[in-house]
């Protein structure tokens, strides 16, 4: 596995959040465009692990710090497919914090993976993801904003991610974050998904 | 046989209904406002926040909750791909226990669970489907604006699912033929017809379809 320093991160969701889109269109500096799809692999109780898969390469990103609301995840490449299903294993189903299935094979395409030992398990959710990313440099924090469809879904997302924590702090604040909740992405698609009990559901009663 | 005048907010026969839903309908949308006959202003714009309860077990009920009402739909038919749903029940809570036990739960299609109260209100309610790993509420915003287009009602609608965005339009009417028509008009007469029970299911991740675009 790669290691690689873990950042602080802030970022939060919502459909309405054109005013901090242009502070930061308005303040940063505009990096580059990307779009990507992945497919976030979900379960109601975990909530350490960011699971997903780009490119047929999937990463975990595990929740190390939570300090004062500030976020640190810390990446780990697992592998691209075909993975062995020692990896598999050893590596997701524990950080799903489901059983792991019967495997009947050495290793394991992306398909396969999907079709064989994700799609047809009542404990995982899939979402698919298509992100429209925009990167920005501002007060030497890596920010973004991004269109995302989940399962089709629109929303809009803001994040600021650094190092320094301090940094971070100050971005939101200047940029208006810090008004919103911060929400990293496995838990905004949980509630998407309706994994995670919302207590704005209480506006409906 | 003459065909019925629809009047927006009377009750008529039974309709048959075309919807989608996806990210862009932005023609759809302009053609219908442009065809649309005036149309009164109570639908011009209306907005409301509902609960739906989906169950794994079925695509054939259709339940929310608005307003503190419940309301099931049961489906009827699908005739050249447009579905007709009719009313199944109407309660409001608190609710008896006897409607649970012979309206609800069966509607749901699930184990029925233990039922030791007369009444039930709406928060009982929602913590017994929470209970039950086959059922899930959704909260649902509709923001939506309504049409008339070849004697079909019409709406294009901004939905929250969840909190997240998704646009739907629709036409119904009793007679199969104007809504063709306005599909061909509007053209989307290729574009999938796509219930609320589905796109809920495909948005939640309970079925692996993709909405219209």
């Amino acid at each position: 596995m790669t290691n690689i320093i873990p950042r602080y991160e802030y970022r939060i969701f919502g459909t309405d959040i054109k005013t901090i889109i242009d502070k930061l269109k308005q303040e940063g500096d505009f990096q580059q465009e990307r779009n990507i799809s992945e497919i976030y692999l979900m379960t109601a109780g975990n909530v350490e692990n960011n699971i997903k898969i780009r490119n047929k390469n999937i990463d975990i990103k595990k929740l190390v710090e939570l300090n004062r609301n500030f976020e640190q995840w810390k990446p780990y490449n697992i592998g691209v497919f075909p993975l062995k299903t020692d990896i598999i294993k050893r590596e997701i189903f524990p950080a799903l914090g489901v059983e792991s299935p019967a495997f009947d094979k050495q290793e394991y395409t992306l398909a396969q993976f999907m079709t064989e030992l994700i799609i047809d398990d009542p404990d995982i959710m899939v979402a698919l993801t298509d992100k429209n990313r925009f990167g920005y440099e501002f007060n030497d924090c890596i920010c973004e904003y991004a269109e995302i469809k989940i399962n089709g879904a629109l929303l809009y997302t803001v994040a600021v991610e650094s190092e320094s924590q301090k940094k971070v702090e100050e971005s939101i604040a200047i940029l208006g974050l810090d008004k919103f909740e911060n929400i990293n992405y496995p838990k905004q698609i949980k509630r998407v998904l309706g994994l995670e009990v919302d207590n704005r559901i209480s506006k409906y009663l | 046989m003459a065909k019925e005048e629809l009047k927006i907010g009377e009750i008529s026969k039974p309709r048959f209904e075309f919807r989608t839903f996806g990210q862009d309908f932005e023609e759809a949308a302009y053609i219908m406002s442009r065809k649309s006959v005036p149309v009164p202003e109570k639908v011009w714009e209306r907005e409301s926040d509902e609960i739906y309860i989906v169950s794994r077990t079925n695509d054939v009920n259709n339940t929310k909750i608005r307003d503190g009402k419940m309301d099931i739909k049961t489906f009827v038919t699908s005739v050249d791909g447009l579905e007709q749903w009719n009313p199944l029940m109407k309660g409001e809570f608190p609710i008896a226990k006897s409607v649970l036990e012979n309206d609800v739960f069966p509607a749901f299609m699930v184990d029925m669970p233990a039922l030791e109260k007369d009444t039930y209100t709406l928060e009982e309610f929602l913590e017994m489907v929470n209970a039950n790993n086959d059922l899930q509420t959704v909260r649902v915003h509709k923001e939506r604006y309504g049409y008339m287009v070849n004697d079909t009602l019409c709406e294009v609608a901004d939905v929250l699912i969840n909190g997240a965005h998704v646009v739907s339009i629709n036409s119904e009417s009793t007679e199969i033929e104007d809504i063709k028509k306005t599909m061909s008009d509007l053209g989307v007469s290729d574009v999938e017809n796509i219930n609320y029970l589905q796109a809920i299911k495909r948005i939640i991740g309970w079925s692996n379809k993709t909405l219209a675009n």
